[in-house]
Formats: C-alpha cells, structure tokens, sequence
C-alpha cells in the first residue's frame, strides 16, 4: 500500500475522465482534444496510476461504471512544471484518488488540455460530427 | 479596398436575428439512469444561419446534464448561462463562420469555441469565470478579454473562422 504522503514521480501519470461532452475537434492539431474548460479547478481530481497498480488495477479501472466517458493522462511532473501541486486523496471507494492543486488562468488550462493525452478515447460516443471529422482525417470511413 | 474586408458585413452590421426561448413544462429525458429530467428549453430560431439551429438544439441538449455529468461534481448547465450563449450566437451565427463546438462547463456554464484558421478562441459564460480566451498561433499572441468583447473579437477574425 502507498503511503498518501509518498513522493509523486515526475514521469507518472495521472488520469482524468472526460465527458464527450467535453471533447471537440480541433481544425488546428487535426486531431480531436479535451476541452480546455475540463482542467479548470483549482483542486482537480485525478487518479494517481501508482496506487492503480499496486492494486492491480489498469488505466481503464478509473472509468468503471461510466460507459461514455473517455480518460485522458497528463504526467505529474508537467503539472508540476505548471506550478501545481500532485496531492494523494484517497478516498473511501477510490484509493487512486488525487487532487492537482493550484492556479490554473485562461493559458494554462490551454497547455493542460494539448498536453493531454487520450488513453482511452471512446468514439461511438462522441458528438457526430467530431467522429465525422476524425475519421475524415484518419481516412477511415468506416461506421 | 482592404482585403481584410470581409465579404458579408461583420456581426454587428448584420440583420437583427431573435431568438425566443421557451421553459416548457418538465419533459423525461434518457440521461444515464436518472428518475427524472431537467426542464428543457426549447429554442425557435427563425432566420438562422445553417448551423445556428443546430448550436442551440445543442445548448438546449447540455442543458439536460445532470449534476455529475463529467464524472465529478459538476454542476447542471444553468439556464441564465446557457441563454448567454444563445445570445451571443445570434449576434454571430451568420453565413460564412465554421459552426463552432459548444461545450459544457463544470460550474454550470456553457464554452462556445473555435479551433481553426490558426486561432483558438474560447468564449466562457459561466458564473464563475465568464470571459473571452483567444491564441493566435500565427503570431504567438494571447489574450483574455471581458465577454463584453465577444462579439467584436469574432468580428475581428471573421475571416479566418470562415468554413472551408
């Protein structure tokens, strides 16, 4: 068991889930992103991938129960760089849970939201016409 | 004569466009397992650009979330915010523009934006932090602004928002 006040490795990472509410089609990256407006609180819940492991969990286990939502992963030590703060919350039903703490204006929550990365991206949720317009980039017609 | 004129008038020269929107009585919605549905705003748009009807059936749509929507402790999209950004879009919903993504915000605010012609612009009506977000990557710049400057910020890159 990791203990909460255990240091945050720089190169792990750290999970959020996304609505595909949240998520749009970028013209610019010819990709689609998370919505900056998803990296918005100052105490931003995450779930820490070492207590995920150790309790032999994966990735995906942050998003049980939650069918249409997607998981992005920043790493802690990007946050950090961002002048965050990584905190270990743990809480009764999800040990894994953690709190990016700090300030985050209008151009920061930007480089949050193009720093991350999909981990798991659920497309036969997302609005018609962010799925449209990535499979029109990927070449992928298919339905 | 510029070539930066645009080659419709910019928002605030165009026709005035209403839009009536309507608290009908609360109506079921299918959102996750919820007993019962928020109220939900039924939006007439006459005059519309072609995507403008489709935006507010959207904002009208996110206004069906429910609390927790993102996984989290979100809050429900509110109606005043939502009307914010109706608001907004008749004033720049005109022929020409891309359609912009309209997203949900946590504390109960609704982001219109756009991602093209190398700008970055997000428009924030939200109780908490309301205001206007635009990168340029052309030339490196950003700027906040007050959402007072809303409409004249996309009549400033009108063109570089227009659909390809």
């Amino acid at each position: 068991m990791i203990p909460n006040d255990a240091p945050v490795a720089d190169e792990m990472s750290l999970y959020r889930r996304v609505h595909p509410t949240e998520i749009v089609w970028s013209d610019n990256d010819g990709c689609p992103r998370p919505n900056s407006s998803v990296f918005k609180d100052k105490e931003m819940s995450i779930n820490l991938d070492d207590v995920l492991k150790d309790e032999g969990h994966g990735p995906e286990s942050a998003i049980d129960g939650k069918p249409t939502h997607s998981l992005v992963s920043l790493t802690a030590g990007f946050v950090k760089g961002e002048e965050q703060e990584v905190r270990r919350t743990p809480k009764p039903e999800d040990a894994s849970h953690g709190d990016v703490c700090g300030e985050k204006p209008g151009e920061r929550k930007k480089r949050f939201a193009r720093a991350a990365q999909f981990v798991i991206l659920r497309e036969e949720a997302l609005d018609p016409s962010v799925l449209a317009k990535m499979r029109a980039a990927t070449g992928d017609g298919s339905e | 004569m510029s070539p930066l004129i645009p080659l419709v008038p910019p928002p605030e020269a165009q026709p005035v466009r209403s839009a009536r929107i309507e608290a009908l009585a609360p109506q079921q919605r299918a959102v996750g397992d919820r007993g019962e549905g928020p109220n939900v705003y039924t939006v007439v748009a006459p005059d519309a650009s072609p995507w403008y009807r489709a935006a507010l059936d959207r904002i009208s749509d996110l206004t069906a979330l429910a609390i927790g929507w993102n996984g989290y402790d979100a809050q429900e999209v509110k109606a005043d915010t939502a009307m914010q950004a109706v608001a907004f879009l008749a004033k720049v919903a005109y022929p020409g523009i891309a359609p912009p993504a309209i997203v949900p915000i946590s504390d109960g605010g609704v982001q219109v934006e756009w991602h093209r012609g190398g700008l970055d612009i997000e428009i924030a009506f939200s109780d908490e932090e309301p205001g206007v977000f635009v990168e340029d990557r052309e030339d490196g710049t950003s700027q906040e602004l007050a959402l007072a400057e809303a409409v004249p910020t996309i009549a400033r890159y009108w063109q570089r928002l227009r659909e390809t």
